[in-house]
């Protein structure tokens, strides 16, 4: 029996099958999905971050790790403040764009105008616990300097000046190494030792490295040319513990027509010294007055930035109530800003200064009633009023123009004069803009404004002078730069720098006074105060006011993340403002600087020679006696210049010797060392010296094997490494 | 595998799609010499958004038929454009990590289930080209899937009565080597490769057991081995059209979980 049925249909289609049943797997997806959802939801409102981390964080993170709020800000990404409440808890902006700008520049008008650059932009975390953070690629650098590797490096800074500044020394190696090589020393080592850790060398001395050849029985060899006595202090008018002694001092030997001969000093000769930081005073008071404010006001600084304790060790309490004193200051420095141009600026912020310090009388009478009370007397010194200001007429101002005018005309002229030929092209340009200038007394303004700025293009030229290798034409350009300060000062109608730095000062010892008496909650508020005041600039007008501003408006920003932060219950905070590093370095700096405000705030304090001729004859004597020192000192001005034989030559780089000195001899390096005859000789290997070793397939040659975008410490900020 | 399912049978939309795919590519490759990549910055955030923006539309894909409109004006441009699409999605979503792997779990649940969602759906594309052509042209049968089990019931009621009134070498032949065939059907993961073979196999012992028959008897063996090719067919049938269905769960299923997960992502990167 066969089959009798046909198997299939006879027509056939070829076109898709849609599948169908899809529906409920759909409504089932949509539901389970919308559960996952809401269980998200549900963890993260109970404060579970750990389903939505993108990535564990570097390890250095791990205290913090899912703890989101000690870095993002919700709403607003990662928060550069949050960053710095860890890194910088000081607020010294040594992280920021414009520390960056500042640390490379030393411009601070170039670093206040630097566009800011978030700090994730480099540093991404979330990218595993064994990411570092710290590590940037070489092409962010890229960005900014337009190369990101060594290959593309441009010439270093020093090596394209062509010669080496600042040392401070007249020094002749090629003289030096004969010398050595015939009292059988180890050539470089003889005077450079390396360090214990072989990173660097000690210091060079002179007691240590010279006095065995430069001195004999402990005075230094030669004396001076005959000098008029007339300027100088006998020993036995001194009334200093070291002049008691006759063996102190040099000795003063008369000669032909009422002269003298000055024998047998000592190096740093404090008699010597004495008498040169007299006549300095006498030829040149705003030198050291401009050297001292200096010195203070890194100290004030420095101090500030060892001492300040972090935010988050304040008190609630304190902290609102900073807040309430820091919108204040705000308000009334928007006021300043807002009044009209040329409105006396900076006496104004010191006014607002002196208000806000009145604030703090009321919690340091708490503690010390006879100190608020002196307090209140000095937080509203009368000189601040502005009632108290006359206002000069026209024709007063229009003659005070005209002397300015002429000062810089004839300042021009000399430095046509004296310079090179492309410093005195540059001069003659200046004089051109100078001479257009007119003193219109309806708009005043806009001409002193044409006027400043031909003053502040005199640095270029007062910076090419200091480069000449002539102490007589280094001395010139530092008066010149003297004079262009007074002259700036006048034009933008600030207070005299005299006023300023009196006011400043005032200031500064209430904020002394109350950081002295005042409890630990005061020292932060003390601390915003002092920044404030220090970051005022005689002349600096609405400038210098817009930085505080800007700088106040951060640390209210501060206080108020430190305050929501602690509402939140974000309680993990750095112990210390500055890391132990830091400190040390901080306190290097400070002992430094304390030593050299102790030198010029010794000595007597003759009146100022007005004079030209005496001028003169006091730059004569002057010079004369500080003969001897010449063969080795260089003239700063009208002192010795300050010696730096140590300084750092890569300013802007790390560099250490251990693994080169290794590896090579010193003269690979310094090849021009043996025939250098001048301490201004360029005697440090260029770029492509360093690229011999180092290139990728040998050493590192990435921007932070010898770069660092940060300053290394808020004294490297300060240029003080 | 048959090549020619991966001929592309709209070449325009292929054609767009691997422009759209190299310039993207290109824009990764010289973004990241220039600068590092990564998925919070510009280049990375802005691959990453497109990517998002993609899968949302994707998912749309079911509402196509009361979304026809320009430039998707037919379901067949609506698949076209969930296929392509899906794909540049993906192509920006590996752009938008900058080609690394993930560094915490929600990174690999994201990155797992696109991976897996478009891979299923590469799949299903192939199913949709590969199963028609071969339920069409390679197979003697045709059968509705929801009937399949009903005509092979049939078949087997059909053998017994072929086998009804056989002789004794015949019937133990059928008890013993087709009936259990016969009894429920076989479904196969194998069939989607091949299955010609297979049925060749199984109806092999009946030319052994012809030689034993007289010939009406083969004329019954033979009506007796069409039913089980007809049978073995239907398992194929039911193999493919099985997997057709079951191929839609392991694709939109993983797809909605992305896009929920996908919206987490987007709100908490919004959020922190």
């Amino acid at each position: 029996m066969s089959r009798e049925l046909a198997s299939g249909t006879p027509a056939r289609t070829s076109r898709y099958l849609h599948p169908g049943g899809g529906r409920p797997v759909v409504r089932w997806a949509l539901i389970g999905t919308g559960v996952v959802v809401l269980l998200f939801a549900i963890l993260f409102a109970a404060g579970q971050r750990r389903f939505i981390t993108p990535g564990n964080v570097s390890s250095a993170h791990a205290p913090i790790n899912r703890r989101c709020a000690q870095c993002h800000n919700v709403g607003h990404a990662v928060d550069d403040l949050r960053c710095e409440r860890c890194h910088d808890p000081a607020g010294t902006d040594r992280l920021r764009q414009s520390g960056h700008v500042l640390f490379g520049s030393g411009d601070q008008a170039k670093a206040d105008a630097a566009e800011p650059v978030a700090c994730i932009l480099c540093h991404t975390d979330h990218l595993g616990n064994t990411v570092l953070v710290g590590r940037v690629d070489d092409r962010e650098c890229g960005h900014c300097h337009r190369f990101s590797s060594l290959g593309r490096h441009p010439e270093f800074a020093i090596v394209r000046a062509g010669i080496a500044t600042g040392i401070g020394l007249r020094f002749n190696h090629d003289r030096h190494l004969v010398e050595v090589n015939k009292i059988g020393g180890r050539r470089c080592e003889t005077c450079h030792e390396p360090t214990a850790d072989l990173t660097r060398f000690e210091p060079i001395g002179f007691d240590k490295h010279c006095a065995s050849c430069h001195t004999t029985e402990a005075r230094v060899t030669g004396e001076t040319d005959p000098l008029s006595p007339a300027l100088l202090v006998a020993a036995s008018q001194i009334a200093e513990p070291w002049a008691a002694s006759s063996t102190n001092v040099p000795t003063v030997t008369s000669v032909a027509r009422g002269r003298v001969v000055v024998s047998r000093m000592r190096h740093r000769d404090p008699w010597v010294l004495h008498n040169a930081r007299r006549m300095r005073r006498m030829i040149d008071p705003n030198g050291e007055r401009v050297e001292q404010t200096a010195l203070r006001t890194q100290v004030a600084y420095l101090e500030g930035q060892r001492d300040v304790e972090p935010l988050s060790s304040v008190a609630g309490a304190d902290l609102e109530r900073w807040r309430v004193a820091l919108e204040q200051n705000l308000a009334a420095i928007d006021r300043a800003l807002a009044g009209a141009p040329g409105s006396n600026a900076s006496a104004q912020a010191l006014r607002d200064l002196s208000s806000a310090m009145s604030a703090l009388v009321e919690p340091i009478a708490a503690v010390d009633p006879e100190r608020g009370a002196s307090i209140q007397d000095l937080a509203s010194p009368p000189s601040l009023d502005a009632a108290a200001v006359p206002t000069e007429p026209v024709e007063a101002l229009r003659r005070r123009f005209d002397e300015r005018k002429t000062e810089l005309a004839t300042l021009l002229d000399a430095i046509a004069q004296r310079g090179d030929a492309q410093v005195a092209a540059r001069a003659r340009t200046l004089r051109g803009r100078v001479d257009l200038l007119q003193p219109e007394t309806t708009d005043t303004a806009a001409d002193a404004g044409a006027l400043g700025d031909a003053l502040q293009g005199l640095d270029d030229i007062f910076r090419a002078i200091r480069t000449v290798p002539d102490p007589q034409a280094a001395f010139d350009a530092a008066q010149a730069a003297a004079l262009r300060d007074a002259a700036s000062q006048q034009i933008t109608g600030g207070l005299s720098i005299d006023q300023f730095e009196d006011r400043r000062r005032e200031l500064l010892e209430i904020l002394d006074a109350v950081d002295r008496r005042g409890n630990d909650l005061l020292r932060g508020r003390v601390g915003v105060l002092r920044q404030q005041v220090l970051a005022l600039r005689p002349g600096g007008g609405d400038a210098g006011l817009w930085r505080t501003r800007a700088r106040m408006a951060k640390t209210l920003e501060r206080v108020r993340l430190e305050m929501a932060l602690t509402a939140s219950g974000e309680t993990a905070a750095p112990a210390a403002a500055a890391p132990p590093r830091d400190r040390r370095a901080i306190q290097a700096v400070l002992d430094r600087l304390r030593e050299q405000l102790m030198f010029l705030s010794t000595g007597s304090h003759p009146g100022v020679l007005d004079n030209p001729d005496e001028r003169g004859a006091a730059v004569a004597t002057l010079t004369g006696l500080l003969g001897p020192c010449l063969k080795c000192h260089v003239m700063d001005s009208a002192r010795l210049a300050p010696v730096s034989a140590a300084k750092t030559v890569f300013q802007h780089a790390t560099f250490t010797h251990k693994p080169h000195v290794g590896q090579v001899d010193c003269l690979t390096c310094h090849a021009p060392i043996p025939a250098s005859k001048q301490a201004t000789d360029l005697v440090v290997p260029n770029v492509a010296t360093c690229r011999q070793c180092h290139s990728s397939s040998r050493a590192r040659s990435d921007c932070q094997a010898c770069h660092t975008y940060h300053p290394p410490s808020v004294a490297g900020l300060m240029g003080g490494r | 595998m048959p090549w020619a399912v991966l001929t592309p049978k709209h070449a325009g939309w292929f054609r767009t799609s691997a422009l759209l795919a190299g310039a993207s590519l290109a824009i990764f490759v010289v973004w990241s010499w220039w600068t590092p990549w990564s998925p919070g910055r510009a280049g990375g955030l802005a691959f990453g958004t497109a990517a998002a923006a993609i899968l949302y539309l994707d998912a749309l894909y079911p509402l196509r038929r009361r979304l026809l409109a320009w430039p998707l004006r037919n379901a067949q441009q609506w698949l076209q454009f969930h296929i392509y699409a899906g794909l540049l999605g993906t192509l920006f979503v590996l752009i938008h990590t900058g080609f690394s792997l993930p560094h915490g779990q929600f990174g690999w649940w994201l990155l797992g289930l696109t991976v897996w969602a478009t891979a299923a759906g590469l799949f299903g594309v192939y199913l949709q080209k590969h199963v028609p052509d071969v339920l069409a042209h390679h197979l003697s049968v045709e059968a509705i899937y929801e009937r399949i089990p009903e005509l092979s019931a049939r078949l087997k009621t059909e053998a017994d009565q072929l086998i009804t009134g056989a002789p004794e070498v015949l019937r133990r032949f059928y008890l013993t080597h087709v009936r259990a065939e016969l009894d429920h059907l076989s479904p196969a993961w194998s069939y989607v490769v091949g299955f010609r073979p297979q049925i060749n196999r199984r109806v092999e012992v009946f030319r052994e057991v012809a030689t034993f028959l007289s010939p009406d008897e083969r004329v019954r063996l033979n009506g007796l081995q069409t039913i089980l090719s007809e049978k073995l067919e239907l398992d194929v049938h039911y193999s493919l059209q099985r997997l057709l269905r079951q191929w839609v769960a392991v694709h939109v299923i993983p797809a909605i979980l992305l896009l929920g997960l996908l919206t987490v992502h987007i709100v908490s990167v919004l959020i922190f």
